[in-house]
């Protein structure tokens, strides 16, 4: 049994697809960490890279249908459907003051149809959140992506799963802690229906692992409840 | 009757809630920038202020007391196509090609002939939210074989050879001194505290006393 480590904090869980839709990470995460004590604010839009959330942005076209859900503390997940967007970052910590930012982002940055990681473009994005998130001094945390399949058709390979992971481990962190996804399983361990997204078994290996990983984080062992 | 059908709608959203997601033949979405881009970005390293202009004329002013603009989202797939004009008169045209991913500084600097434009390129990989990131832009006729040494010491920054040098640095208080073919030039740079993460250019820029060091945190414009 875990440690009571996030009993009573408050947390704000913000992601790409994977938090998209209730029966990807987003409802398993939520109610683990619920679970565990915290109290929780889940939001996922599709399509969503870092810097899409300074301010209120759009899924991209493609995710037409799975475009973003949220759930608030015990309440149920709503499909956010055509209302999906993201909330812009800084007024979002602002107003919720959460004990601790958890951030589910890496695979929209991957570029896995492009034969580079375009990593310019990447810190353009990335650095533009943990700047927001340093302004608003907020403990944060976050998780990157995990192998996935490869052959699938967002064109994922585990190469260029490391190569984002690796990016995030040196970027995102200060003031971010970084969570390797990859280390929780081999390559291709957790089936995928696309190579990118997993199906209900690797969606809550994953929560597992992340909520582990999370009581393990130093910050957010000294965080005190409000 | 408009209790069934809203209750008829909630079963059938709750049901649509409950499928896994599932993909399109061709994929849901984009992983990466909609285009490839690259960025440019504009130095004026003469006595008066001069003024930028695209193509389709929108024009970027740069005082000699900000000289240096942000780095501008540039397309890839065709040339930049300009002209810098110093408030004298004199003109550079510009015709740049920048590569995706490709960070191009373009130096306006007086010539023999008027108003110059040389552009420095560079395609960066070193970024680090734990260390700060440093590189030497300078155009041999101002100084030749550029370099920048801690100041009282031989400790060379860089590491001469080909295109823009660059290197990381301990985020800490820095101050530089000019050296040009092996010989210091100038007076030391005051300290510029370096923020973790941050990205800066140590541009030469010439001057009737000789050349000197501007120290500029790089930016990209949002």
């Amino acid at each position: 049994m875990l440690p009571q480590v996030l009993a009573g904090l408050s947390i704000l869980v913000i992601g790409d697809s994977h938090m998209a839709s209730p029966n990807n990470l987003l409802n398993p995460l939520h109610e683990a960490l619920t679970k565990q004590g915290a109290v929780v604010h889940s939001i996922g839009v599709c399509g969503t890279n870092p810097g899409d959330w300074l301010k209120p942005t759009a899924p991209q076209s493609g995710c037409q249908g799975y475009e973003g859900a949220e759930r608030i503390g015990d309440g149920r997940a709503k499909v956010l459907g055509s209302a999906a967007q993201t909330q812009a970052i800084g007024p979002l910590l602002a107003k919720e003051k959460p004990d601790v930012l958890l951030v589910v982002m890496g695979d929209t940055m991957g570029a896995y149809d492009r034969p580079a990681f375009p990593r310019a473009w990447a810190w353009q994005s990335v650095s533009a959140l943990t700047k927001a998130v340093t302004e608003a001094k907020v403990t944060c945390v976050w998780v990157g992506p995990g192998w996935g399949e490869e052959g699938g058709q967002f064109g994922k390979t585990y190469a260029r799963a490391e190569q984002v992971s690796k990016f995030l481990a040196d970027t995102v962190s200060p003031p971010c802690t970084y969570i390797n996804s990859l280390a929780f399983s081999k390559p291709g361990a957790w089936v995928t229906l696309d190579g990118q997204h997993y199906g209900r078994s690797g969606y809550q290996k994953w929560t597992e692992s992340i909520v582990g990983a999370l009581a393990n984080v130093e910050a957010v062992k000294k965080l005190r409840p409000r | 009757m408009p209790t069934l059908s809203r209750r008829i709608v909630s079963v059938a959203c709750a049901v649509g809630a409950s499928l896994p997601l599932l993909a399109s033949a061709s994929g849901l979405y984009r992983t990466g920038p909609a285009e490839d881009v690259g960025y440019v970005r504009f130095v004026n390293l003469t006595t008066q202020p001069v003024s930028v202009t695209n193509a389709g004329g929108q024009a970027l002013e740069l005082l000699t007391d900000k000289p240096v603009s942000d780095f501008l989202a540039a397309p890839t797939a065709q040339p930049i196509r300009g002209s810098a004009t110093a408030k004298s008169g004199s003109a550079a045209k510009l015709d740049l090609k920048v590569g995706s991913e490709a960070f191009v500084t373009v130096l306006l600097r007086g010539g023999q002939e008027g108003l110059e434009a040389v552009a420095l390129s560079e395609t960066p990989q070193d970024f680090n939210a734990l260390r700060a990131s440093l590189a030497l832009y300078a155009d041999a006729r101002d100084c030749k074989n550029a370099n920048v040494v801690l100041p009282g010491t031989e400790v060379r920054l860089f590491t001469p050879g080909e295109g823009v040098p660059r290197r990381q640095v301990n985020p800490v208080s820095l101050s530089v001194q000019l050296e040009c073919d092996g010989k210091q030039v100038g007076e030391a740079t005051a300290p510029v505290a370096l923020r973790a993460g941050g990205r800066y250019s140590l541009v030469v820029r010439p001057g009737s006393s000789g050349p000197s060091v501007l120290v500029v945190e790089d930016a990209i414009a949002p």
